[in-house]
């Protein structure tokens, strides 16, 4: 049975060289006001990581568990809205089932953070919107029948929103989060099982597991370039892994989601 | 008829033989008599029991006790000599053993149906082990048992909001619901058509929980 390390491609991904690749992530903001993971959340001590994600492997997997879909933003710019959108997805799993998951459509959060299709946007401009107005939902038959209009495709930066559409979400938006600057409120984070978003190369993605291979960490991501890396989690592909080298450039600035509103 | 009986008082206890307290026992009466006739002869009861029937016919007392116990009887009664005393104890038969309910069924069987299960906890309380517990509830064997059998599972941060920002009104029903129980803490609940009905078992987590325990934990209650 392949693992995830048997497609070399997919560790470390180098996003830039991809045909998928459209730059999204315009960097770190200069500043914040958001309380750290470090500063709220003890630290598991580094000598414990193998040993908690040997468990996380043992029982089946972590949070990659909880993405029920392989999102696809096509060739705009608008990954660190996939990646929150992910994130937001992944913690909604937890909190009502992986069945009862509302899909979330990505393109309505890149809208309001994002100046073009390929202009890109702020990973800390995503969770802000995603905190303060949150996301619509996925344009889907069962959406359609639960939110009517209150709804947007998965692409598209020009599709106007819908009539009301604050109203419908705020019924997803953020609650808790921590950035994370470090490598070890990272991992902590991860062996907690919150999912984070993170920018690398240019291109936002959402980090889900911890996984170690030859004594070596590396983080599992999920992907929003569709039928791109590695299976997992009962899908064909979407994932792949960073090395501790990648983690590190990952985790000048990102954040852990922990709760979304409960309607 | 008295002048007699006095008389047969004074020569009985001319002789020294005074009267004693016979008891004889009939089923869970007494019959208290005394051997011989006394004369202005009284009965007192100690300790005092209201419960505690005589029947005193001025020359014998059918005491029924209404329960097992011992009492003091005491007769007085009027010689030339003054006043005398009898003292004898009834008692009836054993105490009564102590009432032992019926012992409980080993395994009882709850009413088998839907379950609302409910993990409510804080925010500081994610730890590794616990996340690992929520994911496993979310997929695999226990995610499974759960749907098959058309559980319904939330697991909540107790401080919740709603789109509002204000709590959630659904998570601070279930808060009330925890009665002081310290969180992280697992509810199972009747599973209606309206929605959520009795709560039928609650309890703590505890480190050595996991998704299978939890499961074990909705099956007891018939889920």
């Amino acid at each position: 049975m392949p693992t995830k390390f048997d497609n070399p491609a997919f560790v470390d991904a180098d996003f830039p060289r991809w045909s998928e690749y459209t730059r999204g992530d315009n960097g770190a903001p200069a500043f914040h006001r958001f309380a750290a993971f470090e500063d709220t959340v003890p630290a598991i001590p580094k000598a414990d990581w193998p040993d908690l994600a040997a468990k996380i492997e043992a029982e089946g997997g972590g949070a990659e568990l909880l993405v029920t879909r392989i999102m696809n933003q096509r060739n705009e710019g608008s990954c660190v809205s996939f990646a929150c959108s992910q994130a937001m997805q992944v913690v909604l799993a937890r909190q009502v089932g992986r069945d009862a998951v509302t899909q979330l459509s990505p393109i309505s959060l890149y809208k309001r953070i994002g100046s073009s299709p390929s202009s890109g946007a702020m990973v800390s401009d995503g969770l802000e919107e995603m905190a303060s107005r949150g996301i619509l939902p996925l344009d889907t038959p069962e959406n359609r029948a639960k939110f009517g209009n209150g709804i947007m495709p998965e692409t598209g930066f020009h599709t106007p929103f819908p009539p009301d559409w604050q109203v419908t979400a705020a019924k997803f938006k953020a609650v808790e989060w921590l950035i994370v600057r470090s490598v070890d409120g990272l991992v902590t984070a991860l062996l907690n099982q919150h999912p984070v978003v993170v920018g690398r190369s240019g291109h936002s993605i959402c980090y889900t597991t911890p996984v170690y291979k030859d004594g070596q960490l590396y983080a599992q991501y999920v992907n929003s370039w569709g039928s791109w890396g590695f299976g997992d989690a009962g899908f064909p592909d979407g994932f792949g892994l960073d090395s501790e080298r990648m983690i590190r450039s990952a985790s000048n600035w990102a954040f852990a989601l922990r709760s979304v509103v409960v309607s | 008829m008295r002048a007699f009986l006095l008389w047969l008082a004074l020569c009985i206890s001319c002789l020294g033989a005074e009267p004693e307290l016979v008891v004889t026992q009939f089923g869970t009466a007494s019959v208290v008599a005394p051997s011989a006739p006394v004369e202005k002869a009284g009965w007192l009861v100690l300790p005092a029991d209201p419960s505690f029937l005589v029947i005193d016919d001025g020359k014998r007392a059918v005491l029924a006790p209404s329960k097992a116990g011992s009492w003091w009887v005491i007769l007085a009664y009027q010689t030339e000599a003054g006043q005398q005393f009898l003292v004898v104890t009834v008692t009836r038969g054993k105490p009564d053993p102590p009432v032992v309910p019926d012992p409980p069924d080993p395994d009882p069987q709850p009413e088998a149906g839907k379950r609302v299960v409910v993990i409510l906890h804080e925010t500081e309380d994610i730890t590794a082990d616990l996340a690992r517990v929520f994911t496993a509830l979310r997929a695999g064997p226990a995610a499974s048992y759960l749907k098959d059998k058309g559980h319904l599972l939330s697991i909540l941060d107790d401080d919740s909001v709603g789109p509002d920002g204000k709590p959630s009104p659904g998570v601070v029903a279930w808060r009330e619901q925890l009665g002081g129980l310290a969180m992280p803490a697992v509810l199972i609940a009747e599973k209606t058509t309206a929605g959520t009905g009795k709560v039928l078992a609650k309890r703590t987590l505890t480190n050595g929980d996991n998704a299978a325990s939890i499961i074990e934990s909705v099956k007891k209650t018939g889920g």
